[in-house]
């Protein structure tokens, strides 16, 4: 079973749309596709801008894990496999299979376990294809899927070289390799030489205060590694780096790209890297597969409170993107000629 | 303790976290509260620190704040919280798409509810949407419940006790061709023979043969010839396919208009015309939080011996009684909710009783006076058909409700009442339970002696404080409370009507009825947000009103011994008179010079059994 998990630096950069790609393209196939969000979509109208979304159009044989409410806003026909102990704020996540053709709501798991309990029920019902929707700029839970492709565009920033850069950062976050230390549940530092380790209290360095408490523990002797395995705010992290150059010489190991991405803006991190001696390393990551970008930007009319559609110039964003981002493809759905993203993605969107 | 951590997520406003603080401490949490302009950051930082069982965030939805929830969301769960610290929000266009959309456990929509705060930070969330589940099975309301019918006032039930004893002595004997219609359809929906789709049968043959008998020559042209009165057309079965489609998505949690207490229950008004409008209105009237509706008829279907059949469809006012349509109506409606059947002024009321007690009905609507008044039935004939009909409540087991509305041809409320005093122990006597309607309104009575010049409290107060001193009975002001004050303005008139369900609650009624905002002056269907209008000014004001009360005024407590002193001696004259039919003629309920007129439909049909 591959996974493929379809994130977004806000909303209406494009997530929706790049995941109907995928199904069109997994139905022309003939392959057994499987659906679920840990947002909310396929609804009409965006919840805040009132302008129309894409929708989720399945056939008879695709599967879906929805919460029981939205069942009865879809008009495709369903059969209910089994409900799940999963509770969402609309109901019980349940897994549906599509009798009759139509469009489906999608309300899925919005924390990694329950995620991670999903992939394995879709495993045992068994699907070729799993395909995990995102909402807003959230993609901490997606870790436990096989592979992401991340979306951004206008409705990030209407700025290109802005987006350009930001771009360029977020993508080099999926770059570093995989630690080969133990992960650890508190912020931990290893002494050279020593098999001495100095435990925080938390896993996490948000404040002002975790970071001086970090300070602290460094004072003794430079760490050998330091192995931070939940959040970690950026900006403090890059004055202490500063302020201490000698923590550059650490090994630096991280959770997850995801849980850094949620606890920084991207460039902040681009700026940590640069002082890092060594590249630095994960507990566990995940392959991003392709950046997809969107020109679409919703445009706010404060005299009318209400929002239209407008749109930068596709072909200098794409431009402007790709001669940024180098590692992963930049593409443009909408623009032909329109690549095949199951042919890029496959075959190696297994989870770990 | 529990720790809650409270957190506004907002730069300036957090009157939600300081409020939700109190309501938490009070139910013995630790609630925490952070500032306004507290940041994601700061926010998980504290919960790492503190282990909250939840974190509960108040913000007002808007474009890009949707992003900084969404990174709370994904900080909490980058930060390892998610497995213990359950995460909630609320605010302002915050909707529970919304709240799975951001990722949260929790979404609180609406006013604030603690009940549902609580049962979410101690994980019963489940345990709630069953709640929720079981609130569609609430049970349905009583309006008489909590009443007696104990008179109070012993001269006046003996005057009653003299005045229902002629009537049903008089009645003996004597039946009408609207009986016997009563008689047929109880028949054919015992044989499971009445609806229009029913087989072929020999017996419907008879049975159908024997009712048209009875009826009208219209009506004989409808079941013989298909040919339909004018503007009445049957419905196209797609247009009845189409109505589950039309409401599917459409859930409501019922969310009742009273802000304390379970009394006084509300009523709305249906009978667009359509069946299938009607049952969009009802949609609407009870996702709003009304108990109740009632069903309204087209005013020409009282004139006519005999009643249609099929789902059928009207181009004016007044949806038509038939089995199917009251059938189809009944189907749609939430089982909690209150269903009346107009069919007390006219040629087929046994036979409205039959029906709507057939399609699920949960009270009649009987009045004899008001019904052999005023445009309405001939009092001799709607006497006759009236007692049957009391009859069929009794033997239903059915409330009916007795509406007041002949004061709008411009009767004095005592008179009125008298009249309702009537029907409630003539009621009782044949073991109905009675329910009296006097009608809070603008009536021309009030207008021409000026009793409401000052102002519309005192005369309604006393309407509603006379009965207390009468009888232990449920009072249920209509229909609609406010009549005769709206405008074609909808602020206007849903102020009143809301200034009108007030006052009535504060008197402690059992329920009462409104109207829509656009109902006097639509000029044709009303209007599902016209009728909300309604609905939300009247959630205010009893929001506004809670469990205070207005006290009488002396004037108020004047104007009701006058009302309590004019129907004990209406009373009088018609039990001296000795003849309830030959005192309506002779106007004791209500005379010319009031404005009331006998009514003269169904002349001379009375005839013996």
């Amino acid at each position: 079973m591959q996974t493929i998990s379809f994130a977004g630096t806000a909303k209406n950069t494009g997530k929706t749309t790049t995941a109907l790609h995928m199904v069109e393209r997994c139905h022309a196939r003939g392959l057994r596709l499987a659906l679920t969000s840990i947002g909310y979509d396929g609804e009409i109208k965006d919840n805040v801008t009132g302008l129309p979304k894409p929708r989720y159009v399945l056939q008879p044989g695709d599967w879906v894990a929805t919460a029981e409410k939205c069942l009865k806003t879809g008009t495709a026909g369903y059969h209910i496999h089994h409900t799940s102990s999963i509770y969402t704020v609309l109901g019980r996540i349940v897994f549906v299979e599509i009798t009759s053709p139509g469009l489906v709501v999608l309300a899925g798991p919005n924390r990694r376990t329950d995620l991670e309990q999903v992939l394995a029920d879709f495993r045992r019902i068994g699907v070729d294809w799993v395909l995990v929707d995102g909402a807003l700029n959230r993609l901490a839970p997606m870790i436990c899927t096989g592979g992401l492709v991340l979306s951004t565009g206008a409705a990030f920033t209407e700025d290109i070289p802005t987006l350009a850069e930001h771009a360029r950062a977020l993508c080099a976050m999926f770059q570093f390799p995989l630690s080969s230390l133990p992960p650890t549940a508190a912020v931990t530092l290893s002494l050279p030489n020593s098999d001495q380790e100095i435990k925080l209290d938390s896993g996490s360095l948000l404040s002002q205060a975790a970071f001086q408490a970090l300070e602290a523990a460094a004072e003794a002797a430079p760490p050998q590694h330091v192995r931070i395995p939940d959040a970690c705010h950026p900006a403090c992290l890059l004055d202490l780096l500063t302020r201490k150059p000698a923590l550059c010489q650490a090994q630096w190991v991280f959770g997850s790209p995801l849980k850094l991405l949620a606890s920084g803006d991207p460039r902040l991190w681009e700026a940590v890297w640069a002082r890092l001696q060594h590249p630095p390393q994960y507990f566990e990551t995940l392959p991003l597969r392709c950046l997809t970008l969107n020109p679409f930007y919703p445009s706010y009319h404060a005299a009318t409170w209400s929002y239209s559609e407008k749109f930068l110039d596709a072909n200098a964003l794409l431009t402007a993107v790709r001669a940024q981002v180098t590692a992963v493809p930049v593409l443009n759905l909408r623009q032909p000629p329109i690549p095949d993203l199951l042919d890029l993605l496959t075959p190696s969107c297994t989870p770990s | 303790m529990k720790t809650v951590l409270l957190a506004p997520l907002d730069p300036v406003h957090d009157n939600a976290v300081k409020l939700l603080k109190r309501r938490l401490d009070e139910a013995g949490y630790q609630a925490l509260t952070m500032p306004p302009g507290t940041t994601v950051e700061e926010v998980v930082e504290k919960a790492l620190a503190v282990h909250p069982a939840a974190i509960l965030v108040s913000r007002t939805l808007g474009y890009k704040v949707a992003e900084t929830l969404g990174q709370l969301v994904d900080l909490a769960e980058a930060s390892g919280l998610r497995e213990t610290t359950r995460l909630g929000v609320g605010g302002m266009a915050i909707t529970k798409e919304t709240g799975a959309e951001l990722g949260f456990d929790g979404t609180f929509v609406g006013a604030l509810n603690i009940k549902e705060v609580i049962a979410f930070i101690e994980g019963r969330q489940g345990v709630l949407e069953e709640d929720h589940s079981a609130q569609v099975q609430r049970p349905k309301p009583d309006v008489v419940a909590g009443h007696t019918y104990a008179w109070k006032d012993r001269k006046i039930e003996a005057l009653l006790d003299t005045i229902t004893d002629q009537i049903l002595d008089w009645t003996k004997g004597k039946t009408s061709d609207g009986i016997q219609r009563a008689l047929i359809r109880t028949e054919m929906l015992e044989a499971g023979v009445a609806h229009r789709a029913s087989p072929q049968s020999p017996v419907r043959q008879r049975l159908l043969e024997k009712y048209l008998s009875f009826c009208d020559a219209e009506i004989q042209a409808a079941y013989q010839e298909g040919k339909l009165p004018s503007g009445v057309r049957p419905l196209d079965q797609a247009e009845i396919d189409r109505l589950p489609e039309r409401l599917a998505g459409g859930h409501f949690e019922f969310q009742p208009l009273r802000h304390v207490g379970d009394k006084p229950l509300f009523f709305a008004q249906y009978g667009t015309g359509c069946p299938v409008m009607d049952v969009v209105h009802i949609k609407t009237t009870e996702a709003w939080g009304a108990d109740g509706v009632l069903h309204f008829d087209p005013s020409w279907g009282a004139q006519r011996e005999g009643l249609l059949q099929g789902h059928l469809t009207h181009e004016h006012d007044g949806t038509i009684l038939t089995l199917e349509n009251l059938s189809f109506i009944r189907q749609h409606m939430e089982a909690p909710t209150l269903w009346n059947v107009r069919g007390h002024r006219g040629l087929n009321t046994p036979e409205t009783q039959v029906l709507a007690h057939a399609a699920g009905a949960d009270l009649l609507k009987i009045n004899i006076p008001y019904g052999g008044t005023a445009g309405g039935t001939d009092p001799e004939r709607l006497t006759v058909d009236g007692v049957f009909a009391l009859r069929l409540a009794a033997q239903y087991g059915l409330p009916f409700d007795i509406p007041g509305n002949d004061e709008l041809s411009g009767v004095p409320p005592h008179k009125t009442f008298a009249g309702l005093l009537i029907m409630m122990m003539l009621g009782l006597k044949l073991g109905a339970r009675p329910i009296p309607k006097p009608l809070l309104c603008y009536s021309p009575h009030m207008t021409i002696y000026g009793h409401m010049d000052d102002n519309m409290v005192d005369m309604n107060v006393a309407k509603l404080a006379v009965w207390q001193e009468i009888v232990d009975t449920p009072v249920w002001p209509g229909e609609p409370v406010g009549f005769m004050t709206h405008t074609p303005d909808r602020v206007q008139s849903a102020v009143t009507t809301a200034n009108h369900a007030a006052l009535a609650a504060s008197m402690g009624v059992s329920a009462m009825t409104f109207a829509s905002s656009d109902e006097a002056y639509s000029k044709g269907p009303i209007s599902v947000p016209a009728r909300v209008d309604t609905l939300r000014a009247v959630r205010e004001s009893l929001r506004f009103l809670g469990s205070a009360h207005f006290q009488p005024t002396p004037a108020a407590q004047r104007m009701q011994a006058q009302l309590h002193l004019g129907i004990t001696a209406v009373l009088e004259k018609i039990a001296q008179r000795g003849d309830f039919v030959a005192s309506i003629y002779e106007g004791l309920l209500g005379d010319q010079e009031d404005g009331l007129y006998p009514g003269r439909t169904g002349r001379g049909t009375v005839r013996a059994e």
